[in-house]
């Protein structure tokens, strides 16, 4: 599904390259659950956004489905990422001014659903995440926890193939947690793909393989098992 | 802890340069408008205002009563002056000024020939009763005797270059009495409703002062009252002074008693104008300058409030806005163990610290632009008039006052924040606070709406008023000012070699133009009971074709009739006259100023009615008019006070020279002079493209200062909204989701504006509209315009900002700090 070869990217500072991401080769199939670990400033969060084509590389080659997005124009990029990519943020970047339900809806719009089906989908989706009642209550009017858990619900609302999370748990404490880890594996068994960023090794075993980031480099790409016993 | 508080605000400034700048240019553009409008303003309120005892000072008006309407007047019969100073106790003093407008005074002295503009005629009392300083003569001897006159400093100067004038002699054409300079005063300051360069003694006037006349008005009356008296209690004592000694005089000419008369409908009623109220309040017949306007003023004031409140607003709206950001400073501050007064304090100064930076500039501004501005507004301001002590203090209150306005608001709703909300984010998206900002934003969008359809309508108006067709053509016009100084038998002969030349298509002789004013005159239709009063114009022949002025029925003067008797009318006359069927009608006058033979019947003959025209602004309403013949000049017979020509467009500049040469060859005394017709009507609108060009410039700047202030909102919504953004284009928004999303809300208050300036602008123009006697209707088209000028121009700003926002990458928009 995913296919990153020889990917670089670097920030321009003054006359000196300040390295973030140096020589980084994956392959990701699709329906698998990966996680990336590293220390702060590692670029975990850099890698993800090239994957999300928020962002781009300075070098490398980029496959989405064998289709090349390095050479795309942004406007494609665009497009692609709209289909086919949700995000889940640390600081779960609801739209204050939004309630629940006009937050999970708007991807849809931007995608041009009609009314009628909007309607229907977002119901299910509110329905399925236990958040009926919620529905009218604005972002500030929700535990950390259940704001994360929109965020998940609006990052998936336009079914995409691949959900990133960067850090989805990083501000919530470990039983709240524990619930957005168990909706995220409940996504994946229904054939999600998921790459997730996270500190918290709690977290790695609900995945199926482990890419470990140093300064820029692929220190470690364990499966889950392997890095689990490595670590012990 | 003053300096520190200013250190601080001014580290602010600097730091947050983009938003300084736009307040700072916005004050500093409203702060500049308002200086200029206000010297405007105190200029128009400071006429005759230099007289000391002014406020004792009053001006006598006649309402001139006729059945079912009636005429106000500035001038009245030249007797009351004395009978109403003799009779009323509190009457301290009087004088009588005698202005007769559109004639120049031409003179000789020595050799030279002069002609001057501006003289009066004055009693001798005239330097007891106004400020005018006398720098030579004796005041209580210099306008006593006839032909004496006093030259103010200038004009002597102008005359007599650096010799001594006293004593010196002046020889007017047309006459063979010197007059003899007694006196030299103060030039009249510009701020006088009366203005004179030569005052002449009023017993030179001649043998019609002396006879006692309470009927046919010509005086400039003035009265001082002694102190503390209640002006009514004078007024209330003018009825029984009319009955006393006019009635005499209604019976001989009307043949009626005085209470006959007045129950006929018609009468005479005097009234008082505060002398330092006539410049702009007093709009009667015949005033000696054109007067200003009270509401024009106001008008003006308005504008400039508006304009500085727009520019407040500015700086009250990013204030606040900024507050997310200042919030934080807040928190900690007050954590840290500081006051809400003091903080209060600290973002009052800095909006003062501002407020007065712009006033500097302002200054500089206002001082820059001002040969600019005199020409808009028709003054002549100068660097002195900025730098008086008197402006400067009010321009420094103004400044102080606009730091208080635009700081207040934000000083308040700052200090209000508590450190423990702010740090949890909470007030960072305080609603309150934006509804504030909405409600000011409509506030300066309707400012804004209001003043671009008013301006329009100005427009529009202005262009009737030139476009109307007039009743006669005034373009290709060129008046002659004779001032009769030919013969009956060399204006003859000059008017037909003028015809002779090869650009000049008509000829015409008469005593004034359209425009310049009528002398008053009655006729009675026989058989009929009243008088009909209207304006007089004395013709020849040629005249009326002359003007392509277009005959209704009969005919006009003509060379083959006997005219002498005969009376040309227009509509409105007939109308008033009550006559159906006019032509062939005979009326009589009492007037016998024409020069009648004495105890001659003045039976004339009405000949023809002209179509009604405008011979005066489209101010005021055509009323009746009548031709007499030149027979019956003012000045003799067969003599033209103007004569006006009507020539072809080709090759003005030769047929001007031509008839030049022409006029020399008559060897008159008096120089060739002449004035195009269709200038001296657009001059009549001077005071109407004042205000034409006044309201658009300002509506301009309204605008600018308006749109300087969203352009920054729009900047910071989109900063503010920053996250907003970057979620948004994470979710699939594209660019143009984004403007839209951003424009929208402002383009929500804009048409909330649109709505509240609409019926307003409506009910203000309606009102305005009514102070001309000739108006457009009201119309639909410059509320669209003015809507969707509003709504594009703020989209434009808007969008430009939003634009940019747009184009942002939302992973710098995301990043967690
Ligand atoms: N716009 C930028 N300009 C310069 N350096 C940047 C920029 N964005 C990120 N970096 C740098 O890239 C490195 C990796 O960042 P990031 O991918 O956010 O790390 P992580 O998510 O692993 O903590 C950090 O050292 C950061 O300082
Ligand atoms: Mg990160």
């Amino acid at each position: 599904m995913i296919s990153l070869k020889n990917i670089e990217r670097f920030y321009n500072q003054g006359l000196q390259k300040a390295w973030v991401l140096r020589d980084i080769s994956i392959d990701i199939e699709e329906g698998s659950f990966v996680t990336i670990m590293g220390p702060s400033g590692s670029g975990k969060t850099t890698l993800l956004n090239i994957i999300g084509m928020l962002d781009q590389p300075n070098n490398g080659e980029y496959y989405f489905f064998d289709e090349p997005v390095h050479k795309f124009r942004e406007r494609k990029r665009t497009e692609l990422h709209k289909h086919y990519i949700g995000f889940i943020f640390q600081a779960y970047h609801l739209i204050d001014d939004l309630t629940v339900y006009e937050n999970i809806e708007t991807p849809l719009l931007y995608k041009n659903v009609p009314r009628s089906q909007r309607r229907a989908i977002v119901a299910d989706i509110l329905d399925r995440f236990n958040i009926v009642a919620k529905k009218d209550l604005f972002p500030h009017q929700l535990s950390g926890g259940q704001q994360q858990l929109v965020g998940v619900a609006r990052a998936v609302v336009g079914k995409p193939k691949l959900l990133l999370a960067d850090e989805p748990t990083g501000n919530l404490h470990s039983t709240q947690g524990k619930i957005i880890m168990d909706t995220l594996a409940e996504l994946h068994k229904e054939g999600i793909t998921i790459i997730q960023v996270t500190h918290d090794e709690n977290n790695i075993k609900y995945g199926d393989r482990v890419i470990e980031l140093w300064d820029g480099f692929i220190k470690n790409d364990l499966k889950t098992a392997e890095a689990l016993s490595a670590s012990q | 802890m003053l300096t520190n508080y200013i250190k601080l605000a001014w580290r602010n400034l600097i730091r947050n340069k983009n938003y300084s700048i736009i307040n700072i240019v916005g004050l500093t553009i409203g702060l500049a408008c308002f200086m200029l409008i206000m010297l405007y303003v105190n200029h128009e309120w400071s006429y005759d205002k230099f007289h000391g005892d002014g406020d004792q000072i009053y001006r006598v008006g006649l309402e001139r009563k006729y059945p079912g309407r009636s005429r106000s007047y500035a001038i009245i019969p030249h007797s009351y002056g004395e009978a109403i100073k003799e009779e009323i106790s509190s009457v301290e003093e009087s004088c009588r000024l005698f202005f007769f407008g559109g004639n120049n005074f031409q003179f000789k002295i020595e050799d030279q020939s002069y002609e001057e503009s501006s003289f009066m005629w004055s009693d001798s009392t005239f330097f007891k009763l106004f400020d005018i300083t006398l720098l030579q003569g004796d005041p209580s001897q210099v306008l006593n005797l006839p032909n004496q006159v006093v030259l103010t400093e200038s004009a002597a100067r102008k005359y007599f270059g650096q010799s001594d004038p006293l004593g010196k002699t002046i020889l007017p054409l047309n006459q063979n009495q010197p007059l003899v300079v007694s006196g030299v005063c103060d030039d009249i300051p510009e701020n006088s409703h009366f203005k004179f360069n030569i005052l002449i003694s009023s017993s030179s006037l001649g043998p019609f002062l002396q006879q006692p006349n309470y009927l046919s008005f010509s005086a400039y009356t003035y009265i001082k009252l002694t102190e503390n008296t209640d002006p009514e209690v004078v007024e209330r004592q003018f009825p029984d002074l009319v009955v006393k000694y006019a009635s005499g005089q209604v019976l001989n000419h009307f043949g009626v008693n005085y209470e006959e008369y007045q129950a006929q409908g018609n009468g005479y009623r005097y009234f008082l104008q505060p002398l330092y109220d006539i410049h702009l309040t007093s709009n009667l017949e015949a005033e000696m300058r054109v007067p200003g306007s009270k509401s024009r003023v106001y008008f003006f004031c308005i504008i400039a409030f508006m304009i500085l409140i727009i520019a407040c607003i500015n700086f009250m709206n990013l204030a606040t806005a900024r507050s997310a950001g200042r919030g934080r400073e807040v928190g900690i501050r007050k954590t840290l163990g500081s006051n809400r007064l003091s903080i209060g304090a600290q973002f009052l100064m800095e909006a003062i610290l501002i407020s007065l930076c712009a006033t500097v500039l302002a200054w500089g501004v206002t001082s820059t632009v001002l040969p600019y501005f005199n020409t808009l507004a028709g003054k002549q301001f100068i660097l002195q008039d900025v730098l008086q002590g008197r402006f400067i203090s009010m321009v420094i209150v103004v400044a102080l006052l606009t730091g208080l306005l635009a700081g207040l608001y934000p000083a308040l709703s700052l200090s209000s924040f508590k450190p423990v909300e702010v740090m949890r984010g909470q007030l960072i998206h305080s609603r309150q606070g934006r509804s504030v900002r909405n409600g000011l934003v409509i506030f300066q969008f309707s400012i804004s709406v209001f003043l671009i359809v008013a301006s329009l309508f100005v427009y529009q108006q202005w262009l009737f008023t030139q476009n109307k067709s007039l009743g006669f053509e005034k373009d290709g016009v060129i008046n002659l000012n004779t001032t009769g100084a030919l013969d009956r038998i060399e204006s003859e002969s000059f008017k037909n070699e003028l015809l002779r030349l090869p650009n000049v298509i008509a000829v015409g002789g008469c005593n004034s133009q359209p425009g310049q004013g009528y002398f008053g005159i009655s006729f009675k239709a026989n058989g009929a009971n009243e008088m009909t009063t209207g304006s007089g114009l004395i013709v020849d022949e040629g005249y009326i074709e002359c003007m392509d002025m277009e005959m209704v029925t009969g005919r006009s003067f003509s060379k083959s009739f006997m005219d002498t008797l005969s009376l040309v009318i227009n509509e409105s006359a007939a109308r008033e006259m009550g006559l159906e069927d006019p032509v062939g009608k005979r009326v009589t006058s009492s007037d016998n100023f024409l020069n009648t033979v004495p105890g001659e019947v003045n039976n004339y003959t009405i000949v023809g009615v002209v179509k009604d025209f405008h011979f005066q602004s489209l101010h005021h309403k055509i009323s009746p008019l009548f031709f007499v013949h030149n027979q019956r000049s003012l000045l003799g017979a067969g003599i033209d006070n103007q004569i006006s020509v009507r020539i072809s467009s080709e090759d003005v500049e030769s047929t001007l020279a031509s008839m030049g040469s022409l006029w020399r060859s008559m060897e008159s005394e008096v120089p060739f002079s002449f004035t195009f017709m269709d200038q001296e009507w657009a001059n009549l609108y001077e005071k109407e493209i004042t205000t034409r060009r006044v309201s658009s410039l300002f509506t301009i700047i309204a605008i600018f200062i308006a749109c300087l202030g969203l352009l920054a909102l729009a900047a910071f919504t989109a900063e503010q909204k920053m996250k907003e953004i970057g979620v948004r284009k994470v979710l699939g928004a594209s660019s143009l989701d984004i403007v839209t999303m951003l424009s929208r809300n402002f383009l929500k208050l804009v048409i909330v504006s649109i709505l509240i300036a609409t019926p307003l602008a409506w009910y203000a123009i309606k009102q305005w509209l009514t102070n001309f006697a000739y108006s457009i209707p009201m119309q639909i088209w410059p509320f669209i315009i003015g809507a969707f000028l509003a709504l594009f121009i703020a989209f434009l700003t808007v969008s430009i900002q939003s634009y940019r926002a747009a184009r942002i990458s939302p992973i710098h928009a995301l990043k967690d700090e």
